[in-house]
């Protein structure tokens, strides 16, 4: 355990000064400058890579052992109607709380908004939140693997999963991505990176529209069949 | 003091991408919820349209033109690996 955390910790503080390339810790992995979300809850990244293997894990496990039992729909039904109801009411508030943040700031549309120079930054509590909603987002998949909806557990859905929980560790950690493809054209490896996060999104929201949970729809109407939307 | 932050403060940039995904998310949602107790939803296609909008704009934030960044480029340049060289000893006396 106590190896882990050490591991975890080095490979967190590493991948960190990749993705912002700066040197943010000294040689005994001390923060140089305070960091705004330090300590803050599940944002180490023995926590983050933790929930990623255990939401992995899950996938595995859940689909294998899913294969021997029946579709859950009916006993998860509840659950599945608080989850929306409660989906819709994070989201729309996360939305509104990120423009009255954006207001109050004074932020511009256009990139490269106001780097914080003192105290904490004004978007770290509720990009906090987001990054935090990516892990109840992993209940789609709980309910696809319940449901035995097999056609909508492709590889896409859970690499987006993953990928987009991991990217927001970042975020929430150091500095938000945006700026990066203007702030450096010098350096490739950003580049990649800024593709690597770009390509997460474009894979699951444009190119594979027709795979993700939300296009699908549940395949089941009163316990129906209903006719795949081809 | 304005160097030494560039490294660890954010971007309000973001704030776009909270928003628009927020909304979207509110949408897919509020979309699965009726779809547990109705059979065809009029709205489904323009639902993946507003999708498509939305990651385009993300998108289209990252190459905006801004006068800021222009001003801060050689700043995030030269800030942290200037920094580094404070860590080892081989500063001028």
């Amino acid at each position: 355990m106590a190896a882990y955390q050490t591991w975890a910790d080095e490979t967190g503080r590493q991948l960190l000064e990749f993705a912002t390339n700066s040197k943010l810790y000294s040689p005994a992995g001390k923060a140089i400058t305070a960091m705004p979300t330090e300590g803050w809850p599940l944002t180490s990244f023995a926590s983050a890579f933790a929930i990623s293997l255990g939401y992995f894990a899950f996938v595995v496990l859940g689909r294998a052992v899913m294969s021997f039992l029946p579709a859950m729909d009916k006993y998860t039904y509840p659950l599945r109607f608080v989850y929306n109801i409660a989906q819709v009411m994070l989201c729309s508030y996360m939305t509104v709380e990120a423009g009255i943040v954006a207001y109050r700031n004074g932020y511009s549309i256009t990139p490269c908004n106001a780097f914080v120079t003192s105290g904490s930054p004004p978007i770290a509590p509720v990009l906090w939140l987001f990054y935090v909603s990516k892990v109840f987002d992993f209940f789609d998949t709980f309910f696809i693997i319940a449901g035995k909806k097999w056609q909508q557990l492709s590889f896409l859905h859970v690499y987006h999963h993953l990928t987009i929980f991991l990217v927001y560790w970042m975020n929430v950690s150091s500095r938000p991505f945006l700026c990066w493809a203007l702030s450096l054209k010098i350096e490739p490896r950003r580049w990649l990176a800024t593709l690597f996060a770009c390509k997460t999104d474009v894979a699951t929201h444009a190119l594979c529209a027709g795979c993700t949970r939300s296009v699908d729809g549940p395949r089941e109407f009163d316990g129906h069949a209903v006719p795949r939307r081809t | 003091m304005v160097h030494g932050q560039v490294n660890v403060g954010y971007d309000g940039d973001i704030y776009l991408t909270v928003m628009l995904n927020g909304a979207i998310h509110t949408m897919m949602y509020t979309y699965y919820f009726v779809s547990m107790h109705a059979k065809d939803i009029w709205w489904k296609k323009y639902m993946t349209m507003m999708q498509m909008i939305q990651f385009l704009c993300m998108n289209a934030q990252v190459p905006a033109p801004s006068a800021r960044c222009h001003i801060a480029l050689p700043e995030l340049q030269g800030s942290p690996r200037s920094r580094e060289g404070l860590e080892t000893s081989d500063e001028p006396p």
